[in-house]
């Protein structure tokens, strides 16, 4: 017997009458990506098995293995700034991250004063960052505030921070570096997160108070439950830029990387830049950059999985 | 609290207005002595539209260019739309316009900064940006301002030293250089006679005299913790390379011959140097004597507080002002232009010498073990006395004469030659300042002859009375400033032994390393900065001499050993990297 039933679609005529607007809105990011990605990298991606004279090889490979395991030939070794980048990176996502969740929290519930701290955290992160970071170099420089009261407090400074200021020393520099990022990464996330929570209902916090729930209860059982998309999206953002934070470490150091300092993301743009200066022989930094993002794709990739399990999503 | 939010937000936007408002106020073109630029629809074929770039020498001068180019060419109705002056008609912006091409930019003519020549030429990225200059330019003679012609041709006129700044590696001359700069010592005299010094260092084992005295104490004044006062500062990282320009002149007074071969590879005939001879180019004696100079210099204990992490600006307040303030600055001829706006008042505190000459060629020439035979200090002391004379523009019979009747040596001519030499060899940083046509712009005629006319002397007057500087084409001792700082600093492009160098890898060099970098092993090659970063010797500190100066050079060996063996270690790696197995 031959079955002459036709099959059926998936889809209604409905559904299917929707696929060219969602085709059309799925374009644009795809459009976005094969131009400002695809179309940006691909010659990166291509100089990173170039030499200077443009003919295929692995040396540049070999030297950003090399620069891991040894030295490259500039005589330099990427673990350290390699550890500096993710060291940053976990003051901002584990320290930073949970404090702004509190902090903007707190915020949106309107205590009193809320507007007046609300400009205080939005207004640095209004600043440009090479203001803002010259304004720091000067708060911690030789002659600056925070050295000065430092020293009034009787806290004994190495010799180069009494020479240069906190930055201009092995032992005080980074450390100074971290404790601006962490600062800053208090209000980092305020204004998105902001828009997040007033989007959960004044409903469920109403029910919530009349069931007897404290603030604790409000902000981890039902505000950040509610907000889980926005901080997977944040978290999964984050995940991206895992070895290549580098805060302004060319702008605090003037350009040096000096007094253990450096970043992955700083030596990877130092390296251009010094390269940049003779000649367009931009293999191994390109190589360099191509190493960092195969490292981060599977973290970003099981980060995003593991999220995601982690923050089930929520219909309010 | 409504009323308040909404009286902030009033503020913060009346803030942001004004703050926008004042912004825009920038470079409108009201000043009638610098008018703005033309509109588009009043630049007609006989106009050609440049763009400067605002650096160290002002802009002033070329507004009064202008009015003579436009008087000189009156009858053909020539015009000059200048573009308002920026720090940014620079480097990779200026390449980028030239690559989108006159069709799109309209600018006929750069005067740019640091823009090298291979970079907008056959070798560079996108090909040949800008027109040739041999015939428009080189082969032709200046234009004075009354549009008479000079009597030389401008190649004839322009020193051989800066014929490779402005030819590619094609060998096609398309640059055009438009002013000489000298980087050299500043020095605070108000400052320095407190001590009991007057005669400015003329060799480094001066300079470290000098230095001790100001950092222990001397003549009655106390030592730098006391008086505040400080030998030296400077800009460390890579925002500044003065102080490098000051260790690539002592390699080059130390020996010229070796100085090329460093930053080339290829021995005067221009051949490639044996992989070996390349190498060992780092371990000369040359390189060993400008490390030993530069561990002594960049001592940090030494720099005034705050050198090791600051800005030019900062530094400038350093040499100029009193509290924690330095003595001694490298820096260039264009100091005075940098601080005359902040610092009106003092600037006849500061004077400007050439850099001191590497004390080690004193000994190398008139030591132990040569037909002189005079111990280092004798030694220096010839030298310094011989440097004299040549800053004096004597001749070398002179020098010879005045060695034998006041020192009661016979110096020999080959000698006095090598000292005069090596006091003449000046850091240029006016070589990286190049002019060049935009390709195929119809008015390149009319661009040719502004540069002829730059290339003049009467311009070369108008650039050292406005902007204290010299150009390629004319240098005159300046006599009559109120300033010791310009009179002195003018001296320098005018002294018979004048020879400038500058630091930027060519040839074989260039092919192999393609970087400015001085070192492979240490970051950026940034010496300077490497020393004051790194060393913790131990000689001075607390405002006393703790420790030997044995400490500077056995840092100095170490660096210079780490470098040599970096080198040899990754030669074959280099040449990989650069296609040239």
């Amino acid at each position: 017997m031959v079955t002459t039933e036709k099959k059926r679609s998936k889809y209604s005529r409905l559904e299917r009458k929707d696929f060219p607007f969602v085709y059309l809105m799925v374009l644009f990011p795809v459009a976005q990506f094969l131009v400002f990605w695809v179309y940006v990298n691909a010659s990166s991606i291509a100089l990173s098995f170039q030499n200077a004279a443009g003919e295929f090889t692995w040396n540049n490979f070999d030297t950003v293995f090399k620069a891991f395991t040894k030295a490259d030939i500039f005589n330099r070794n990427l673990i350290d700034p390699l550890k500096r980048s993710f060291i940053l990176w976990l003051a901002g996502e584990l320290l930073c991250f949970p404090v702004s969740l509190i902090t903007t929290y707190v915020l949106t519930r309107k205590i009193a004063g809320h507007y007046i701290f609300r400009v205080c955290y939005i207004v640095p992160s209004l600043m440009g960052s090479i203001i803002w970071t010259m304004l720091v170099s000067e708060m911690v420089s030789v002659s600056g505030p925070v050295t000065l009261l430092l020293t009034e407090l009787g806290v004994k400074l190495p010799d180069d921070v009494t020479l240069g200021g906190l930055l201009a020393a092995n032992e005080t520099a980074f450390p100074t570096i971290l404790a601006v990022k962490v600062l800053m990464g208090f209000i980092g996330n305020n204004a998105v997160l902001t828009g997040a929570y007033t989007r959960v209902p004044t409903e469920l916090f109403e029910s919530a108070q009349l069931d007897g729930a404290d603030f604790g209860t409000e902000l981890f059982k039902i505000a950040i439950p509610c907000i889980s998309p926005t901080i997977c999206t944040l978290l999964t953002f984050s995940l991206c830029s895992i070895f290549t934070c580098d805060y302004n470490v060319w702008l605090f150091t003037n350009g040096s990387g000096a007094y253990e300092t450096s970043t992955i993301g700083f030596e990877l743009f130092n390296l251009t830049y010094m390269l940049s200066q003779g000649g367009n022989d931009y293999g191994y930094p390109a190589a360099l950059g191509v190493t960092l993002t195969i490292l981060t794709m599977p973290v970003v990739i099981f980060g995003k999985w593991a999220l995601e399990k982690i923050f089930t999503n929520v219909e309010v | 609290m409504r009323k308040f939010v909404k009286m902030m937000a009033l503020m913060l936007s009346v803030l942001l207005v004004s703050v926008f408002g004042l912004t825009a106020c920038g470079g409108t073109g009201t000043n009638p002595n610098k008018p703005g630029p033309m509109k588009p629809s009043e630049v007609d074929e006989n106009t050609i539209t440049i763009k400067v770039v605002k650096a160290g020498f002002g802009v002033d001068w070329v507004y009064e260019l202008k009015d003579k180019f436009e008087a000189a060419f009156a009858e053909e109705g020539y015009k000059l739309n200048i573009m308002t002056p920026a720090r940014e008609i620079n480097g990779d912006n200026v390449i980028r316009e030239l690559y989108d091409g006159y069709n799109e930019t309209k600018v006929d003519l750069y005067i740019t900064g640091d823009v090298i020549v291979d970079k907008v030429g056959e070798k560079g990225e996108y090909g040949v940006l800008v027109e040739e200059l041999s015939d428009l330019v080189y082969d032709e003679k200046p234009i004075s301002y009354d549009g008479t012609e000079e009597e030389l041709t401008i190649s004839e006129k322009l020193s051989p030293d800066v014929v490779p700044f402005i030819t590619d590696s094609t060998g096609k001359v398309t640059g055009f250089n438009w002013v000489q700069s000298s980087a050299g010592l500043v020095v605070n005299t108000r400052k320095l006679a407190q001590y009991g010094i007057t005669q400015l260092p003329r060799t480094t084992d001066e300079m470290f005299a000098a230095f001790e005295a100001i950092y222990l104490g001397a003549n009655g004044v106390g030592n730098s913790i006391v008086s505040k006062t400080y030998p030296i500062t400077y800009v460390p990282g890579t925002a500044n390379g003065y102080a490098k320009c000051f260790l690539n002149t002592l390699m080059a007074q130390y020996s010229r011959e070796f100085y090329d071969q460093f930053w080339s590879f290829e021995d005067a005939q221009g051949n490639n140097l044996s992989d070996a001879d390349a190498q060992n180019l780092f371990k000369h004696e040359a390189v060993k004597e400008m490390l030993n100079v530069a561990y002594r210099t960049f001592d940090k204990y030494i720099a005034a507080p705050g050198s090791t992490n600051q800005r030019l600006d900062q530094a400038q307040a350093k040499m100029m002002g009193n509290n924690n303030g330095a003595v001694f600055m490298f820096n260039g001829d264009w100091f005075l232009n940098e601080v005359k706006l902040n610092y009106p008042t003092v600037l006849g505190d500061i004077d400007f010498i050439n850099f001191p000459v590497v004390s080690a060629l004193g000994k190398k020439l008139f030591g132990a073990g040569t037909s002189y035979n005079l111990s280092d200090a004798k030694a220096d002391e010839l030298l310094s006395y011989i440097i004299g004379l040549v800053d004096e523009n004597k001749s070398i019979e002179e020098i010879i004469s005045a060695v034998q009747t006041n020192k009661d040596i016979t110096l020999a001519q080959a000698d006095a030659q090598e000292v005069a030499r090596a006091r003449g060899v000046s850091y240029s940083r006016g070589v990286e300042h190049i002019a060049y046509i935009t390709k195929g712009t119809p008015k390149k005629e009319i661009a040719a002859k502004l540069l002829r006319m730059m290339a003049s002397d009467d311009f070369g007057k108008t650039f050292t009375r406005l902007a204290n500087g010299a150009t390629p084409y004319y240098a005159e001792v300046i006599t009559d400033s109120e300033y010791a700082f310009v009179n002195n600093s003018s001296k320098i492009p005018a002294n018979n032994y004048f020879s400038l160098i500058s630091a930027r890898a060519n040839g074989y060099r260039f092919q192999l390393l393609g970087t400015n970098a001085e070192f492979t092993s240490i970051a950026q090659g940034h010496i300077p900065n490497h020393v004051v970063t790194t060393l913790n010797a131990g000689v001075y500190k607390n405002g006393e001499k703790i420790g030997s100066i044995d400490e500077y050079f056995t840092a100095a060996t170490t660096l210079l050993n780490n470098e040599y063996q970096n080198v040899v270690n990754n030669w074959q790696a280099f040449k990989n990297k650069a296609g040239l197995n």
